[in-house]
């Protein structure tokens, strides 16, 4: 690929306001965006407005995006949840506000790269999933669904959706730990 | 501090990550994460995979992709609106001890305190207005060596230890331990000895609400 790479867009964005790598964001994300909130139930014309909402988060804060926590994806990703939580569901979301603020993660190369690689990992992991379990973990986060909701939807007993779903979160946890890293310990 | 040992199931905690819960029983899991680096990365592993889901998410043809840029560009200079929502500093100091954003919920005074409301010697409740119906949202504070005898719960109930603790037939919970209950469930309940036990409590579909304090009232016995 030769076009920049989501990272170096969100920086060019947050560091000088450049317009031209908004645009190649946009045209990565808006799609994939709108897709998502149309598979969460919106409407053609509020996925279209609650898209561009997304996208015009994404403009305003570049700035706190930080590569050595999260893939690009990831934060749109975060981003796209909670603009459909407050637009569509129209509940707020409470998020989790740490009391003894770790140092702040210094924006290190390494770990910028690590962020990366857990990125591509995952992407890989998720291609190799047997059928049924990628259509499982899916459902569970593009259409926001519970096992309960997902086993009444497949016609699939919840002890079969819950084996399924444990077996599938398995194998990609193998691939998305990080080693090192307070944060990332369980 | 030592990190909670109860924490958040896995598959709840997805449910966290994907935006599929409810704000109260979002708010529960928020308030135990700010209390559980463990949980925190965790749940920012489960970010990761929804970046890549939906990168993978085939993009629908039916979004004018030119047009929907050269309108965004038009706006891309207006300044937000400012979205101040910050609150003075704590003059309660049980208030201070209540994580966010679990505080930001809680409703006070004009002096700016807890108004709690005294169902018994030993037993404080307050109501979080939390807008949904289908949950009661309460933090309860509960003298220290309390005893709850054995009860069980008319739905899902997710308690979070905030101050002092607990033991519920041989397991401890101290603050920020998180337990998250089926009606099937059986507690029995000492409140540890020391300062009050302060908890969190989302339940699921409360019944009238003056029988449900009868039912509590009946259960809660001071020792």
């Amino acid at each position: 690929m030769e076009s920049p790479s989501d990272v170096a867009c969100l920086e060019a964005i947050a560091s000088r306001r450049d317009r031209e790598a908004f645009g190649v964001l946009y045209r990565r994300f808006a799609p994939r965006v709108r897709a998502y909130l149309l598979r969460r139930n919106a409407d053609a014309a509020t996925a279209t407005d609650v898209t561009q909402d997304v996208m015009l988060t994404i403009w305003r804060k570049a700035d706190s995006y930080d590569s050595s926590r999260a893939s690009a994806a990831s934060w749109v990703f975060t981003i796209a949840r909670n603009r459909y939580i407050d637009r569509i569901r129209r509940q707020r979301r409470p998020e989790p506000e740490p009391e003894e603020s770790v140092v702040p993660s210094d924006r290190a190369p390494d770990r910028e790269v690590d962020a990366a690689r857990r990125h591509a990992e995952v992407r890989d992991a998720i291609a190799e999933l047997p059928r049924e379990q990628r259509d499982l973990i899916f459902m569970a986060y593009m259409e926001g669904r519970s096992q309960s909701d997902i086993a009444s939807a497949m016609g699939l007993p919840l002890g079969t959706v819950k084996s399924r779903f444990r077996l599938a979160m398995k194998k990609l946890r193998e691939r998305v730990a990080s080693p090192e890293g307070e944060e990332f310990r369980s | 501090m030592s990190e909670p040992r109860h924490h958040i199931p896995e598959p709840l905690l997805v449910e966290y990550t994907v935006g599929a819960l409810d704000e109260a029983v979002s708010l529960f899991v928020a308030t135990h994460l700010s209390l559980c680096a463990g949980c925190r990365g965790r749940m920012r592993e489960l970010e990761v995979l929804g970046g890549a889901l939906l990168e993978e998410t085939p993009a629908k043809g039916d979004l004018d992709v030119d047009a929907g840029l050269q309108a965004l560009l038009g706006c891309l200079d207006e300044t937000p609106s400012a979205s101040a929502r910050s609150r003075p500093p704590p003059t309660d100091e049980t208030l201070a001890r209540i994580p966010e954003p679990l505080r930001s919920y809680v409703p006070l005074d004009a002096s700016g305190r807890i108004d709690w409301a005294v169902k018994l010697p030993g037993l404080g409740q307050i109501q979080l207005p939390v807008k949904h119906k289908g949950y009661g949202v309460v933090i309860n504070m509960l003298g220290g060596g309390l005893s709850v005898p054995k009860h069980t719960h008319d739905g899902m109930e997710y308690n979070l230890v905030l101050t002092g603790g607990f033991t519920d037939r041989d397991r401890d919970f101290v603050r920020g331990d998180a337990s998250v209950a089926g009606p099937d469930l059986v507690h029995e309940l000492s409140i540890h000895r020391g300062e009050p036990c302060l908890l969190l409590a989302v339940m699921e579909k409360p019944l009238i609400p003056m029988s449900t304090v009868a039912k509590v009232l009946s259960r809660i016995l001071p020792v």
